[in-house]
C-alpha cells in the first residue's frame, strides 16, 4: 500500500472526523509537491526510501493531527477552580463519613487484633477509594455537561477581555450571588445525593448491644420511592446554583427557574407528608433496643413519624413562602426582585 | 530549561503574529500552501508546515480567507487568497504594524 496513503490514515485517526477528510486531501497534495521536489533535486524518481525520510522529517501523525486540533479539554479554565473546590469539599465530608463508618465497625469487633483492625482499614480505604472515584466521575460529568450544553459556557478567558467596567455598576448588591454559599449549597446537595443514594444505611439508629455500638437503617421503603425524584430535584438545584456562580447575579429568568424547582420540590414535599411514613425501624432493632418496653417502642416509632412530617411540613411552608415572595416582586415589579 | 530553549521559545512567540501578516501579505493572489511555504522562504520567512496549513484554516475559518480546490497536472491542489473582508483588514493590520515597528525602535532605543 502506498506509504503516503498510510501516513494520511494514521493522521485521520487523530483528527476531527468534520474535517478529516479535506485536511488530508490537503497534506496529500503538499506531500506529493514536497516528493517530487525531493526526487528532482536527487535527480531520480521518488522511492521508498525517499518517502521514509519525508514523513519522518514531516513528523509523527499524531504530532501533525495535533497542529490541526485546537488546545481540548473536559473542563475549563473558568470552572476549574469551582470543580476542584467542590471536590475537595464532598471528598472531605465523604471522607470523615468512611472515618466515621470505620470506628463503628471498629467499635462492633469482638477482639481488635492488629490482623483485624488492619483488615478493616483495608475495606474501609477500598470503599473510600471506589466512592471517590465514583463522585469524580460523576463530578466531571456534570460540569463537562454544563461547560459544552448551555450557551455561553464554552466561552474563553480570552472573551472576557471585552468585558465593560460599566457593567460593575448593573450590578445591584443585594442581587449579587454569594460564591461561597452558593458552592457551599452545590457540596451540601452533592452530599445529600451521594448519602441518600449510595450511603442510606448510615442514616440510621445507632445504639449499644451487648456492650458494643451497632446501628439500623431508619428510611422506610416509601422514602426510597421518592428518591429518584429527589434526586432530580437536587441535581436540577445543582445545575440552577452552577448557573448562579457564572452569571454572578440574579436574575428575572433564574428567579423564575428558581420558583419552578421550589414548586417541584413543595410537590415532592406534599406527597411525602400525605404518603406512607418514611422512617421506620426493623423489628429485630425494635426488641433489642426496647425489648422489656412495648410502649417504649410504639412512642418512638409514633414520635418519629411526627417528627418528620412535622419537618416535612415546615421545609414546605418556608419554601412557599419564599416560593409567593418571590413571584410577588417578580410580578409586581416586573424586575429581578432584592431578596436577601 | 537551558538558553537556547528559552530563547526557540521567546523566537517562537515573537514569530506567531508575525506569521499572519507576512501570509495575508501574499495572498492578494490565490496561491496554494506549499507554494506560499516556499515563496516566504524565498524571502527569508521559514514557516514550518506543521504551522502554516493550520493556520490557513483558521484564517480562512476566521473569515479573512477564502479558499477552493483546483486540479492541476492531474493534482489537486487548495488555493487561499484573502477574502473581501481580509483585503479590508490586511492595510490596516499593515499600518498596526508599521506603528509597531517604530514604536518598538524607540523603546529599545531608550
Amino acid at each position: 500500500m502506498d506509504l503516503i496513503e498510510l501516513y494520511l490514515g494514521e493522521v485521520g485517526r487523530h483528527l476531527p472526523l468534520r474535517s478529516r477528510r479535506d485536511i488530508r486531501a490537503e497534506l496529500r497534495s503538499v506531500l506529493q509537491d514536497m516528493l517530487d521536489e525531493r526526487a528532482e533535486a536527487a535527480g531520480r524518481p521518488a522511492d521508498d526510501a525517499m518517502i521514509f525520510e519525508l514523513l519522518e522529517a514531516y513528523g509523527s501523525p499524531r504530532e501533525v493531527a495535533a497542529s490541526y486540533v485546537p488546545e481540548r479539554y473536559l473542563i475549563g479554565p473558568q470552572f476549574f477552580p469551582i470543580f476542584k473546590l467542590v471536590l475537595t469539599v464532598v471528598l472531605s465530608v465523604m471522607g470523615a463519613m468512611a472515618l466515621v463508618g470505620l470506628g463503628s465497625t471498629l467499635a462492633r469487633l469482638d477482639a481488635l487484633t492488629f490482623l483485624v483492625v488492619l483488615e478493616a482499614t483495608g475495606k474501609a480505604l477500598l470503599d473510600f477509594a471506589g466512592i471517590a472515584l465514583q463522585i469524580l466521575g460523576n463530578l466531571v460529568l456534570v460540569f463537562v455537561v454544563l461547560q459544552w450544553a448551555m450557551p455561553g459556557f464554552d466561552e474563553t478567558l480570552e472573551d472576557e477581555t471585552e468585558w465593560d467596567p460599566h457593567s460593575l455598576l448593573d450590578v445591584v448588591p443585594s442581587e449579587r450571588v454569594s460564591v461561597a454559599g452558593k458552592i457551599a449549597e452545590i457540596a451540601a446537595t452533592l452530599v445529600a445525593i451521594l448519602v441518600f443514594n449510595f450511603y442510606s444505611q448510615y442514616v440510621a439508629l445507632f445504639f449499644l448491644q451487648d456492650g458494643r455500638w451497632t446501628f439500623a437503617p431508619v428510611l422506610s421503603d416509601a422514602f426510597f420511592r421518592y428518591l429518584p425524584l429527589l434526586t432530580v430535584f437536587w441535581g436540577l438545584e445543582i445545575i440552577l446554583n452552577i448557573v448562579l456562580l457564572r452569571r454572578g447575579q440574579w436574575q428575572p429568568l433564574t428567579r423564575w427557574l428558581s420558583v419552578g424547582i421550589e414548586l417541584f420540590g413543595v410537590g415532592i414535599g406534599i406527597a411525602m407528608l400525605v404518603g406512607p411514613p418514611l422512617v421506620t425501624l426493623s423489628t429485630e432493632a425494635l426488641e433489642t433496643i426496647f425489648a422489656s418496653d412495648p410502649e417504649a417502642v410504639a412512642l418512638l416509632v409514633r414520635m418519629a413519624g411526627i417528627g418528620v412530617r412535622a419537618l416535612i411540613g415546615l421545609i414546605i411552608g418556608l419554601e412557599f413562602l419564599d416560593i409567593s415572595k418571590t413571584v410577588y416582586w417578580l410580578v409586581k415589579n416586573k424586575k429581578t426582585p432584592v431578596l436577601p | 530549561m537551558d538558553d537556547t530553549e528559552l530563547l526557540r521559545k521567546a523566537v517562537s512567540e515573537l514569530r506567531r503574529g508575525v506569521i499572519v501578516l507576512a501570509v495575508l501579505s501574499q495572498l492578494s493572489e490565490a496561491q496554494y500552501g506549499y507554494q506560499l511555504m516556499k515563496e516566504l522562504s524565498e524571502k527569508g520567512l521559514d514557516v514550518e508546515q506543521g504551522t502554516l496549513y493550520p493556520l490557513l484554516r483558521r484564517l480562512e475559518s476566521q473569515g479573512l480567507l477564502d479558499s477552493d480546490w483546483r486540479v492541476e497536472a492531474d493534482r489537486p491542489r487548495r488555493y487561499y487568497v484573502l477574502s473581501a473582508q481580509g483585503a479590508q483588514i490586511f492595510p490596516q493590520l499593515e499600518q498596526e504594524w508599521a506603528d509597531l515597528v517604530a514604536t518598538l525602535d524607540k523603546v529599545l532605543a531608550s
